[in-house]
């Protein structure tokens, strides 16, 4: 008992306890959606649920699938790069469920009902009496779902490696996976922590969706609804008050600007006796001096060594950080003052195209751009994003499949408001949390992507409770589970009911057919 | 099932029997949509009123309201909440409950059960 607690006392112990028991709840789920799958109508359950989805289920999946690793990865990072003005960029969420669910919502699913569809394909073609129409459909599906699909592996093996970075069993496997792969054409180049990481994620994924179907993921997108609900919960009021305050915040944002691209040398009074690297991320101060009417902050973007021998690095990519008083008192002093002994030497500077020495840029619209001389969101584009958002969540292959699944009108009706509850306490509060990173966590601005990990990791530690990191993150990786196990689901019922049943074995038995489902999943 | 849902008379003359499900469906869409532009009007032109290219003063300070700045807050926060409420509104007084149950199993679904 004495062992168990004092290897549950380490965060990076805890972090993996918390997603071990994550991805068994899982599982476990899926096994009785399996069970549940035995004693139904094989096709109409295993892809529709057999149009049987209560209020809660129906609200859950439709929500959790729609958050995407986009919601709980870009977005923060979108908001700590650009500020408020995010919030009108997303703002077109406040009316998604009224339109993408009541807009056709009631049509699809007696539509489905009519024509016995239990695809997209199957309803267009259907509907239209077109075959053509339904082919274009599955193309459709297959091609654009399958891009969609890349960048959810890869965000949710991203998360996985944050969590378990700090885990002895999985540094161990990183070595040994480096091992083997070195020297192999292209793994051989790619990070052996991202490739474990890679693979555990992709297993867990498809064997739950495999052996569950629509029921199995269904049932997962409510838990992992829940779990990112809870996850904004504990991190709102957390994050606010690290921060001092929102009003602080504001205040504070108020006086900031955005940080300059540079280029840098950094070199040490002496040739070095060993190589000496310097990681990326790393904090470099400039001192103050006569030449310098005050002190500097940059933070390099990428790996840079000083080879032995030699006494300065080759120009490296970095950012200038132009901090405010607050920002400066959450610098990490540790590793600024790691490598203090270094000479940085400016080589170039690009300032921002939008938003340079301008202050109020982040509390303002169109806020902050690195690229964009009309800035992050000019009114056109936010405009744009009010349709965008709304439009295309109404034919979002994934949101329709759903549609045609609940059991009846009044469930439809109920959902929708347990849909614009949900997104009202995810997306707001994700503005505010991330605005609040802006002051509790300055400098990320050149890998924003981690922002969201990062955040969970100082709000754990401030409270000194680092199981709840595991907690926190397990929040972006559910959004990443739920919605990729959709798409998965999407694209091998496009193939295996518009495709195999329609196309080649019209009248597929239920023995092969189970199968068959998995044989073709699994090319 | 036929390519439109009209319950279309064999007689042309015969006045076509609309499905109310089709009916309602359509009021429904009607209502939304016009609920979207609501929202639209009011989060687009009140930030492009009270957000876009502001001048802020001497200490860089916006005008603020519960910490936030005022347009965010009057431009997304409250016209978000008033969507709520609308949803809530809209679901409970104008949606139909219509019956959607209708018809037989695919018979391809029948025959991978088989």
């Amino acid at each position: 008992m004495h062992s168990l607690l004092a290897v549950a006392d380490t965060s990076s112990n805890s972090a993996l306890i918390t997603f071990a028991i994550y991805i068994a709840v899982v599982m476990f789920l899926a096994w009785c959606s399996g069970r549940v799958l035995k004693k139904r109508n094989f096709l109409s359950e295993y892809f529709l649920g057999s149009r049987s989805l209560g209020m809660w289920a129906f609200a859950m999946t439709f929500a959790a699938t729609s958050a995407s690793g986009g919601s709980f990865i870009g977005f923060p990072s979108k908001v700590y790069t650009h500020g408020w003005v995010v919030a009108l960029w997303i703002a077109g969420y406040m009316i998604v469920p009224l339109v993408a669910m009541g807009l056709l919502g009631k049509r699809i699913n007696q539509l489905a009902r009519k024509s016995g569809a239990i695809t997209i394909p199957d309803l267009l073609r259907d509907r239209f009496e077109s075959k053509a129409m339904g082919m274009l459909s599955i193309v459709v599906i297959v091609f654009f779902l399958s891009f969609n699909l890349v960048s959810q592996f890869k965000g949710g093996s991203i998360i996985l490696q944050t969590l378990l970075a700090d885990v002895s069993p999985y540094q161990d496997a990183v070595a040994g996976v480096a091992r083997l792969t070195h020297g192999i054409p292209m793994l051989g180049s790619a990070d052996p922590g991202y490739l474990i990481c890679l693979t555990v994620f992709t297993l867990a994924v498809v064997i739950y969706t495999t052996y569950g179907g629509f029921r199995a993921v269904v049932w997962t997108d409510v838990m992992q609804g829940f779990v990112m609900v809870a996850g904004v919960a504990v991190m709102l009021p957390l994050a606010i008050w690290m921060a001092g305050g929102l009003q602080s915040t504001t205040e504070d944002m108020s006086r900031m600007t955005p940080p300059n691209g540079v280029k840098l040398t950094l070199s040490a009074a002496e040739n070095a006796s060993q190589d000496l690297t310097i990681p990326k991320g790393t904090w470099l101060i400039r001192r103050q001096s006569d030449d310098a009417p005050k002190a500097r902050y940059f933070r390099t973007l990428a790996h840079a060594s000083i080879a032995k021998g030699k006494s300065a690095t080759e120009p490296l990519e970095a950012i200038e950080l132009f901090l405010t008083p607050s920002q400066l008192e959450n610098v990490p002093s540790q590793q600024a003052s790691e490598f203090n002994h270094l000479t940085v030497t400016v080589v170039s500077v690009s300032e921002p195209e939008y938003g340079a020495d301008q202050p109020g840029v982040y509390v303002t619209a169109p806020g902050p751009s690195a690229s964009d001389q009309l800035g992050f969101l000019p009114l056109s584009l936010a405009v744009s994003f009010f349709f965008m958002w709304t439009f295309s969540s109404a034919g979002q292959p994934s949101n329709m499949v759903r549609l045609m699944a609940f059991r009846d009108s009044r469930t439809l009706s109920r959902a929708m408001i347990t849909v614009a509850i949900y997104y009202s306490v995810i997306y707001f509060p994700l503005v505010i949390i991330f605005c609040c990173a802006r002051v509790v966590l300055p400098g990320w601005e050149g890998q924003s992507d981690h922002i969201m990990p990062e955040m969970a990791s100082a709000i754990s530690f401030a409270i000194e409770m680092p199981w709840l990191a595991g907690l926190l993150v397990a929040a972006p990786f559910a959004a990443v589970m739920s919605t990729l196990d959709s798409f998965l689901l999407m694209i091998s019922s496009a193939v295996v009911r518009d495709v195999y049943q329609r196309q080649i074995n019209p009248m597929l038995l239920r023995s092969r057919s189970n199968g068959s489902l998995i044989w073709l999943r699994c090319r | 099932m036929s390519a439109s849902d009209l319950n279309t008379p064999a007689d042309s003359t015969e006045p076509i029997i609309w499905d109310p499900v089709f009916l309602h469906a359509r009021r429904e869409a009607l209502v939304i949509v016009l609920i979207f532009t609501a929202c639209l009007a009011w989060t687009i032109g009140w930030c492009w009123w009270d957000g876009y290219n502001v001048a802020v003063d001497a200490d860089a300070m916006v005008p603020m309201v519960f910490g936030m700045p005022r347009w965010v807050f009057w431009g997304i926060g409250v016209p978000w909440l008033v969507a709520d409420v609308v949803t809530i509104w809209f679901c409970v007084r104008l949606y139909r409950a219509d019956d959607l149950s209708d018809g037989e199993e695919d018979p391809l679904a029948e025959a991978s059960d088989a």
